[in-house]
């Protein structure tokens, strides 16, 4: 699904060159449910922009589904953004005018789905993230947790290959941001490549991989340990991943 | 790509952002307003002028005669000059630059008008046909006088609205008996002016009847002639050959300002036209102005508008939308904004020119009306300024990739 070797990025910070990505090696299989973690400046929120086809990279390989994404034209990066790629971000960016049933539909608007068919959709899937009743409320009427839910919903309304998660949970208070967790997780379940970017250990926590960043690089690239879900040694899991610096 | 979707996106846009519609919808719309209200006051006061001016400046030399002040080869002055039927064939015939020409003959004493039974008194001029071209004589009914009428000294009589109204009443008086100080003429044509209505109560008669009808003479009053287009000097050295010629031909000092009058109006008539120059560059120049105000207006506030969107567009780039989406969603907005209001204030304007247009004529200021295509040239360019005023902006925030206008901090 994710192919990345050998990915640098450094942005220019007038006469200096900051390298924020030091050679990169990465492979995300599909339906992979992955987090990745780092404090900031570590680099983990360029590496997102990247995988989004939302910036640019200086040198190594980016291979998306096979495709090589690399220099692309703004309109291309778009289109293949609207085909692979679904977004939810920390503080929601849903369109303050908008209806929850309007913006949940936008992207199709976009990829030139008819209005008809398009907000049938988007009120599936309101439906699915437990919003049916909200539908023509605007997101300044709703709560942290239920704009994060439209904007889930919003991501997935184009059926992407991967959805990526900025901090999903950043703006949410802890109960708010385990079911937010659950509803991704639920995601993946059904076959979706779930990307979240955190600094939140809990949150990295409940994804099958955790990727470490730091100054750049890959420090770590472990699986979450998976316990049957009734088992009471649940707990036994938890020390690997709290001896993490973060 | 107007298809119903982009439509709804425009009215979400727009209703969610009311100050601002209403902001740049008022200033093209009023910028449109003053302007159509500018160009209607500027042709009001343009027709007004030429209507004060209507019967004084054309582009013509009239000729008339006095008394001689100065001695002149041995002759006493005091001496009456008579202008007759030769000063008039001289002129037409071999003067050159004479566009229309006409000579007056007037008729001594009360003129009196009768038609069965109903009397009145009126002016009457006996002219050339040409006449009508010195005093713009519009014939609503029949025919002005000819050459055949003067040639075979017809008693036929053109007569004015006025003279219809009092001695005919609702009847046709075309073909009608008219017995003018007792001789019977016969109605040919009935006219009207646009300048006053004295001008109205005229009877106009072939110049060679009245000659020997009322007077037995060739005398003429006065002599008068147009000289086309051509420029004020060459016009003024018409009325000096003029004044050559008659002087020659009826002995006085060619200086004797008495003896002969030869009062060229091209000069008032170019003045008059430079004086409309005047005014319509003025009209212009402000014009200009004001659409301009309004372009910068509306370029700002489009300006603003997209900055403050910014994070909207990226959110909108990051969700599939192409560059060129963003663009003509900002675009098309702004045409649509522009168009609208721009025809509100159009038709916000023509309705003010015509309350204007209601109110009686004032002096210098009569009919204000616009040249509609001007009008609408001028929604033209604000409706172009305002998607060039989308377009810049927008085309910047297309560029920004998405992460950057979405970034948090």
């Amino acid at each position: 699904m994710i192919e990345l070797s050998d990915i640098e990025k450094s942005y220019r910070m007038g006469k200096n060159r900051l390298r924020v990505l030091r050679g990169i090696d990465l492979s995300i299989q599909a339906g992979e449910l992955v987090s990745i973690m780092g404090s900031s400046g570590s680099g983990k929120s360029t590496l997102m922009n990247v995988l989004g086809i939302l910036d640019d990279y200086d040198s190594g390989e980016y291979r998306l589904d096979g495709t090589l994404i690399r220099g692309l034209s703004e309109t291309k990066a778009a289109r293949l953004r609207s085909r692979y790629v679904g977004f939810v971000f920390q503080s929601f960016h849903l369109i303050p005018f908008k209806t929850a049933v309007e913006n949940v539909a936008l992207p199709l608007y976009y990829q030139g789905v008819a209005r008809r068919k398009r907000n049938r959709r988007a009120a599936e899937l309101l439906e699915r993230v437990g919003l049916a009743n909200w539908s023509q409320h605007l997101p300044t009427e709703m709560s942290g947790g239920q704009k994060q839910r439209v904007a889930i919903a919003r991501a997935l309304v184009s059926e992407p290959k991967m959805i990526l998660a900025d901090e999903p949970t950043g703006a949410l208070d802890t109960a708010t941001s385990y079911e937010v967790m659950d509803l991704l997780a639920e995601i993946h379940a059904e076959g979706v490549t779930v990307v979240i970017v955190t600094h939140e250990p809990d949150i990295a926590e409940r994804t099958r991989r955790i990727i470490r960043l730091q100054d750049g690089v890959i420090q770590q690239d472990s699986e979450v340990p998976q316990e049957p879900a009734l088992s009471p040694v649940a707990e036994v899991t938890t020390p690997a991943v709290a001896a993490d610096p973060a | 790509m107007f298809d119903l979707d982009t439509w709804q996106e425009i009215f979400d846009t727009l209703r969610h952002h009311k100050l601002r519609t209403a902001l740049t919808g008022f200033s093209v719309a009023w910028g449109i307003l003053m302007l159509i209200v500018l160009l209607g006051s500027g042709q009001g006061l343009e027709r007004g002028v030429a209507h004060q001016f209507r019967d004084d400046a054309v582009n013509s030399i009239w000729v008339s005669s006095g008394k001689t002040s100065l001695p002149h080869r041995g002759l006493q002055p005091g001496r009456e000059i008579q202008l007759t039927n030769d000063d008039y064939d001289d002129l037409r015939t071999s003067l050159p630059g004479v566009e229309h020409i006409t000579s007056r003959f007037f008729i001594r004493g009360r003129n009196t008008l009768t038609y069965r039974g109903e009397t009145g008194n009126f002016p009457i001029r006996s002219v050339h046909p040409d006449h009508r071209h010195l005093e713009n004589t519009r014939v609503v009914l029949g025919r002005f006088l000819n050459a055949i009428d003067v040639q075979q000294r017809r008693k036929v009589a053109v007569i004015g609205r006025i003279v219809v109204d009092e001695l005919f009443g609702a009847r046709s008086p075309l073909g009608e008996p008219l017995q003018i100080n007792g001789v019977v003429f016969q109605v040919v044509g009935v006219f009207e002016d646009d300048g006053s209505d004295s001008e109205m109560e005229l009877v106009y008669l072939p110049i060679s009847t009245a000659q020997r009808t009322f007077g037995g003479t060739d005398h003429i009053a006065q002599l008068m002639l147009t000289t086309g287009e051509l420029d004020l000097e060459t016009t003024n050295a018409m009325a000096g050959e003029i004044l050559d010629r008659f002087s020659e031909r009826h002995r006085f000092a060619p200086e004797d300002r008495r003896a002969l009058s030869v009062s060229n109006l091209n000069a008032e008539f170019q003045r008059l036209l430079s004086l409309m120059d005047g005014i319509r560059f003025f009209v212009w120049i402000i014009g200009v102005g004001t659409l301009l105000s309004g372009v910068v207006g509306v370029s700002n506030i489009m300006m603003i508008a997209v900055q403050e969107r910014t994070r909207e567009l990226g959110v909108r780039k990051a969700l599939g939308a192409t560059p060129r989406d963003v663009v003509s969603l900002v675009v098309q907005e702004s045409v649509f904004l522009t168009a609208v209001s721009g025809t509100l204030g159009l038709a916000l304007g023509l309705g003010v020119l015509e309350l204007m247009a209601a109110m009686p004529a004032a002096d210098m200021f009569r009919q204000p009306g616009v040249d509609f295509s001007v009008a609408l040239y001028a929604l033209a360019l604000l409706v172009l300024a305002g998607a060039m005023a989308g377009f810049f902006p927008a085309r910047r925030a297309a560029r920004i990739r998405p992460i950057e206008a979405l970034r948090d901090e």
